[in-house]
Formats: C-alpha cells, structure tokens, sequence
C-alpha cells in the first residue's frame, strides 16, 4: 500500500467520501491493532488506545499535509498514548499489567517471548514492536519516537540483547 | 573496523535494511570473528521467533462502528469553519467600508473592544440543534468531543453580532 494512497483517500474523505475513510480505515485497522495488544498485553486497554488514536486522527484530518506519512502519523500519536498508559499503569498499579502473571506455570514458549519482551526497557520494546509487528524502517521508527536513526538502532541493538540474556537466563532454569 | 562498529550494521542486516554492496564484507568478518558470528546468529533467531508470536485480529466491531460513525459527524461539520470564516471575513469588509465613508464625513468614532460570554453546555447544544436543521442532516447527539468546534461557533457569532450592532450605532 502506498502512502500517495493514503493521501488520496484522506482528500476524498475530506471532500465528502466517507466511504473514502472506511478504505483508510481498513488498512490500518489491523496493524495498528495487533501492534498496540502487542505494547500493552491488554486487550481492553488496546482498544481503548486504538479508538482514542483513531478520534485524535480523525479531529486532526483537516489539517494534514501529506508532507508527513499517514501511517507515521498514526502511530507517533498512538505511541505517545501508549507511553502515557504505561506510565499510568505504572503509577496504579507498580507494574504494567501483563497477561496470565497468576499462572507462572507451563507457560508456552511464545508466553515466555513475550514476557521476556515486558522486561525490557520501554523504548527498546517500542523499537522492537514498530519493526516487528508494524513493519517500519529504522528510519521511519526514527521519525515516529522522535529520535535519531542512530539511537533507533542501538535501542534495537540492546532490546534483542537483553532479551537474549533473559531468554538465556529463563531456559537455563 | 572495531566489532562495535560491525554489530552495529549486524541489526541492519537482520532486518534487511544493509546496503547490497556491504552485506559481503560484514559476512565475511561475521565468519572469521566469533563474537560477531554468535550476535549474528542469536539475533537471526529473535527475530524468527519474534515473526511466529500470535498476532491479535482487530478491535471489537462496536469501537469500528464507533470510529466510522465519529469520522461521519466530524466531516460533515468541516465545511463549517470555512462558511464562519467567510461570514466574518465580509462582516469585516464592510466594517473597513464603512469606516472609511464616514471617515470622510466626518470625524472617525473609534469601535469599542468586542466583548463576549463563555456559552452554556445548553447553548451549545441548541446551535448544534440549529446547524442539523440548516443541513438538515439526521439528528446525532452532540458528543463531547465536538463541543469546541460548537463554543467557537458561538463566539464567532456572538462577536460578530457585537460588531454589526456598532455599525449599526454609527
Ligand atoms: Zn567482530
């Protein structure tokens, strides 16, 4: 999907096609979806976030220029909203809430992987989450946290080697 | 060029952002450096086994009904700001008009400061009643988030009522 189609499905919305923002809506609905179950581990709280991003995108239409991407666009807000939910989580409840923490016992080896992933630093998780399950550049991730190409990559670099290191240290047990 | 150098073009790599023309050298110092081969290959299998973890479908049909029917109300609202603008851009020209006739008149009576109240949430709702009649569009609750676009509507309006009531005492 190209951007310039983005672009022009943003401009016909505009002009009066809500079909236009159906189509728009359809391409991102579920990438941006799985990314955000994927940060938060919460299906509810995902929701929450991706229908928040998605009235905050549809307030601010008016004004887009396509200078900058659409889909940077979407996910630089929703990834301030998750970086706001997890500091508010952090504050309610000391940790962010994860999947089955109750149940240590038997757990699958994707649980285990995504766990590991909880344990990293949140901006080496943020990195590792736009390239794996949103599919951005290193250059695009840049743009969207609002950093350097260069610190994008060393935040990718240490979040797999962190989770190396606890993957190694949980199958050591 | 040091290890740190090389492991940084090793992500690159990975995720198949390196230059075609220096994916060899890399290979080649990957097979002769022990450590570079082993972050190398423990990073080919993070990445693998990231790509098979269970991807959520989407959201609930109710928060999609809830986005399409917020980007409908939203659209049919945007060519109001432009409509406002222009009735407040004439009102203006012919304030400067007027203005200027009298001006040759006689001596220029300056226009007082444009003062305005803050509109109940009661006042807003019927301006949004008045704006769905006009366009006779089918009746929607006003929802929070459009409660500005309705108080600065009011304000536009109030305001430019003030200055026709001047231009009036002129
Ligand atoms: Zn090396």
């Amino acid at each position: 999907m190209s951007s310039n189609d983005d672009d022009i499905l943003i401009q016909n919305y505009l002009s009066g096609d809500d079909r236009a923002f159906d189509d728009l809506y359809q391409r991102y609905r579920r990438r941006l979806f799985s990314w955000l179950v994927k940060c938060v581990q919460d299906r509810r709280l995902a929701e929450e976030l991706f229908q928040e991003t998605f009235l905050r995108i549809i307030r601010f239409l008016p004004q887009y220029k396509p200078q900058e991407k659409f889909s940077h666009l979407l996910f630089r807000v929703a990834h301030r909203l998750v970086l706001d939910a997890v500091r508010k989580n952090k504050k309610d409840r000391g940790v962010l809430s994860l999947m089955d923490v109750t149940e240590p016992a038997a757990k699958s080896e994707s649980q285990g992987l995504e766990e590991a992933i909880q344990r990293i630093p949140k901006e080496q998780r943020a990195v590792i989450f736009l390239s794996e399950y949103a599919g951005f550049t290193f250059s695009e991730i840049a743009r969207i946290t609002g950093c350097s190409i260069n610190t994008a990559l060393g935040r990718m670099r240490y979040g797999l080697l962190n989770l190396r290191k606890i993957l190694k240290e949980w199958e050591a047990i | 060029m040091s290890c740190e150098e090389w492991k940084e073009r090793i992500v690159l790599l990975v995720y198949e952002e390196l230059p075609e023309e220096k994916k060899d050298e890399l290979v080649r110092h990957t097979s002769s450096c022990t450590s570079c081969e082993e972050e190398l290959a423990a990073f080919r299998e993070i990445h693998a086994r990231l790509a098979c973890l269970p991807e959520a479908d989407g959201p609930s049909q109710g928060i999609s009904e809830t986005i399409a029917r917020e980007a409908r109300q939203r659209r049919r609202l945007f060519p109001w700001p432009a409509l406002l603008r222009l009735a407040l851009a004439s009102v203006l020209l012919v304030t400067v008009g007027i203005v200027l006739i009298h001006g040759h008149r006689q001596p220029t009576r300056a226009l007082t400061p444009i003062t305005w109240e803050e509109p109940k949430t009661a006042d807003l709702h019927n301006l949004h009643e008045q704006i769905r009649e006009f366009t006779q569009s089918k009746s929607e609750p006003l929802v929070e988030g459009s409660l500005s676009f309705y108080r600065d509507a009011y304000l536009l309006e109030q305001k430019m009522r003030n200055v026709s009531h001047q231009l009036d005492t002129f």
